[in-house]
């Protein structure tokens, strides 16, 4: 049974009494079950370990993440603060997971406080270059009145002139974009414990993760949609997830 | 029809979010071997399981 191995999806606080999780596992055939050590408890299954690799192709890992994601949010709808393990953690046994609890006690348990009673929400920030090429232009006279001037240039000898504008102005909206995505993430901060903010990919310019209390995640979106309209950015927000973005703790093991 | 494809893409952005995150984010430990699986890593802590698992996963690429 040596390909069988511990997977193990996060941390709690160990809990008094029993809970008992409505989850599979990440390998459906084996149940989550919690393993404790002192004040704290992991978040595990077995898992045959053959099954965490998937024909190596991207729809099966995006099942695996969803799995790993379901476990924890089993635990945070049973009113229980989560510290998230990256996916991919795997012991050997039994006496490896409670020993990599031992070890790790002490950054583990400041990593749990800093996200009890919280969880993030995410916070994809895009903006409307149309819009915000229209606005640029109203507010500065002297880009709108080179632009006037030109268009009334022949094409030839426009060329250069129009060339030079196209730059000054993608210039001025890219750095208007990275003004108003600044002011916003710092005005929806006001509703968060923690917050961060990376470039974007795809469809946004940034990307924003915020740490939540849990009193505050019902009115978080409203109020996030409502701030970005003020600044003039379209969101889309997620969540709430368990805390990811605010588990960063580098817990290393001991030789 | 909007209302669908807004759905979708809903879905398609909230995909992302999830894979960004359980893949990218979240408390990382220092293992003993580090494999990559579809670019994903995992991480062993806990030699026995390292001698027997590379041992299955290059028998289950046969």
């Amino acid at each position: 049974m040596s390909d069988i191995g511990r997977y193990v999806y996060g941390v709690v606080s160990a809990p008094s009494g029993s809970v008992t999780p409505q989850a599979h596992g990440i390998d459906p055939i084996y149940d989550v079950e919690l393993l404790k050590r002192g004040p704290l408890a992991a978040i595990t299954s077995r898992v045959r370990v053959a099954q965490l690799s998937p024909e190596s192709d991207n729809a099966g890992i995006v099942d695996l993440a969803l799995r790993h994601e379901h476990v924890l949010e089993s635990f945070l709808v049973a009113g229980l603060s989560v510290l998230p393990f990256r996916f991919g953690t795997l012991c050997a046994s039994d006496g490896d997971v409670t020993e990599l609890l031992e070890i790790n006690e002490a950054p583990l348990s400041r990593a749990l406080r800093a996200v009890r009673g919280k969880l993030e929400m995410g916070v994809r920030i895009m903006v409307d270059r149309d819009e915000l090429r229209e606005s640029v232009l109203e507010s500065d006279v002297e880009l709108s009145r080179r632009q006037r001037e030109i268009a009334t240039l022949s094409p030839g000898a426009g060329h250069l002139r129009r060339k030079q504008l196209e730059r000054t102005l993608a210039e001025r909206v890219a750095s208007e974009a990275t003004r108003r995505v600044a002011a916003l993430h710092a005005d929806i901060s006001g509703n968060a414990a923690a917050a961060r903010l990376e470039g974007g990919g795809d469809d946004a310019v940034a990307v924003a993760a915020y740490l939540v209390p849990i009193e505050r995640i019902d009115g978080f979106a409203a109020d996030a949609h409502v701030l970005a309209a003020e600044a003039g950015l379209r969101i889309r927000v997620t969540g709430p997830w368990p805390p990811y973005s605010f588990a960063s703790v580098e817990a290393h093991e001991e030789q | 029809m909007k209302s669908s494809d807004d759905i979708d893409l809903r879905q398609e952005v909230t995909l992302v979010e999830l894979v960004d995150r359980v893949l990218g984010k979240g408390v990382t430990l220092t293992g003993d071997v580090t494999l990559s699986v579809a670019d994903v890593d995992l991480v062993y802590v806990g030699l026995r399981l390292l001698l027997t698992s590379v041992g299955s996963l290059e028998e289950a690429q046969v």
